[in-house]
């Protein structure tokens, strides 16, 4: 029978199941953290639940070395067929503020697509491209004169220094990687 | 086992003042209003099929700019709505579902735990009466007292937020010395402030220190909230610590944390600093109680 008492009882059972549940989430990360995370593979969470609650692993590794996502773009204007364009055609497009108004550890962040790579590499491209075409998008937007026919998502890595971000950037220390070529 | 449902309907089911929850919507709305407020001059390059962003989870359903405006300033009220503590019986589901539309449009690609944090504070506030006190609502709706639940749950949540990193920091191998201060610091993450600390060529001993003094922090700080006493001092070492982050690391965010400190504390004691500040505002209106 539905009167108050039991109204308050069910409601104080459901919430009760929801701060246990809560628990379990903190718990499951935890563990799956830990050394004993081969335990943690066999209790039961959603893929949705592991990811909202795995918010302990804050910089949880450092690197030796700087990366830093470039931005090229190959102009429409280009004198070569752009099927052989050749690395000095393209040009780099600056991350600013009209397109990433973040500081550099995020910028490079919402590039990196860490969490898109976790779902597998396709994904990661798929991601990728997405990026390097809306970023074309807007550049020939805001650039009806000098339009991009492509843009390319690179990665540049060279030695990390405590005397600067940059200190120890040069032609010779640093590598050039593309990662994705939009269409 | 009557004992133990007896103690677990106080521990969860008490009734108390409304206060620290009351304290807690206010700071976290104005917390939320600022992380929205920085992107009101990028609101169509961030949120609009016209700007640059990387959905996740979901398709590409970015709206055209003046939608984008349109989501946007809604935003904004529901957040004004919810600091105000109006029918926030509706306002606090909405205001979680629009945060999910633009976790998912724009901010899970930086996988960030303070975007999740923000998440799971709204799910918990969904479940809650905020707005008994210190609220927009008539005299006769107030009801002073209300159920501990979601204020228990908040500060049992970020107590397992500070150790889970302690934690988890203790179990990694990067985490034995100084040098992943170091070389966080001297990363793309790293302010002039930070690099200017690195230039001065302190001995590894100092980061080492820093590093395990981070770790027993994290650790221990989320039992050290609960003890009333001593708030005080780990309200500001907390607040120092979270300052620190941003100022050597841009990430301010994670003050997030700080906002939930206001659960801890002693009803009465917020109660009092209401009255406190409702009186600077409102002198006059003292005036008139005190004939």
């Amino acid at each position: 029978m539905l009167n108050k008492n039991n109204i308050e009882v069910a409601k104080k059972v459901f919430l009760s199941i929801f701060a246990i549940s809560i628990f379990y989430c903190n718990f499951w990360i935890m563990l799956a953290r830990s050394p004993a995370s081969e335990l943690a593979q066999k209790l039961p969470i959603s893929r949705v639940a592991a990811d909202l609650f795995d918010t302990f692993s804050v910089f949880s590794y450092y690197e030796t070395i700087n990366r830093n996502i470039v931005i090229r773009g190959l102009p429409k204007n280009s004198p070569s067929n752009h099927q052989y364009a050749s690395s000095n055609e393209w040009v780099n497009i600056d991350l600013s503020f009209d397109y990433f108004p973040h500081c550099l550890g995020e910028q490079q962040m919402r590039l990196y697509f860490s969490k898109h790579l976790s779902l597998g590499q396709e994904e990661f491209n798929k991601a990728c491209k997405a990026m390097a075409n809306k970023i074309k998008t807007r550049v020939n937007l805001k650039r009806p004169n000098n339009q991009l026919h492509k843009i390319s998502i690179g990665v540049e890595i060279w030695p990390r220094s405590l005397l600067g971000y940059e200190y120890l950037k040069e032609a010779e220390t640093t590598k050039f990687t593309i990662l994705c070529v939009g269409d | 086992m009557k004992k133990v449902i007896n103690l677990w309907n106080k521990f969860w089911f008490e009734e108390q003042d409304a206060y620290p929850i009351a304290a807690f919507r206010i700071v976290f709305g104005i917390y939320l209003l600022i992380f929205f407020l920085k992107f009101l001059p990028f609101v169509e390059s961030m949120f609009s099929n016209q700007g640059v962003y990387s959905p996740f989870w979901i398709p590409d359903i970015a709206p055209e700019p003046i939608f984008s405006w349109l989501i946007y300033s809604l935003t904004l009220v529901l957040i004004i709505l919810f600091i105000l503590g109006v029918k926030t019986i509706f306002v606090t589901p909405l205001l979680l579902f629009n945060f999910l539309y633009y976790f998912f449009l724009n901010f899970a690609v930086k996988n960030s735990s303070y975007d999740r944090l923000i998440i799971i504070f709204l799910i918990i506030l969904c479940f809650a009466s905020i707005n008994n006190v210190w609220s927009i609502k008539s005299p006769k709706e107030k009801i002073r007292k209300t159920s501990v639940f979601a204020t228990r749950l908040l500060c049992l949540q970020i107590s397992i937020f500070y150790f889970g990193a302690g934690l988890y920091k203790a179990f990694q191998p990067s985490w034995s010395n100084g040098e992943i201060l170091e070389m966080t610091m001297a990363s793309n993450w790293g302010t002039p402030l930070a690099f200017w600390l690195l230039r001065l060529d302190l001995p590894s001993v100092f980061y080492d220190l820093l590093t395990i003094g981070t770790i027993i922090f994290e650790i221990l700080f989320g039992f050290l909230l609960w003890i009333r006493p001593l708030q005080k001092y780990v309200f500001t070492l907390g607040i120092l610590f979270h300052l620190s982050i941003w100022l050597l690391l841009s990430i301010p965010e994670f003050m997030i944390c700080a906002t939930t400190y206001v659960l801890f504390m002693n009803p009465k004691d917020l109660e009092n600093i209401g009255s406190s500040l409702y009186s600077r505002i409102n002198p006059k209106r003292l005036n008139v109680g005190d004939k």
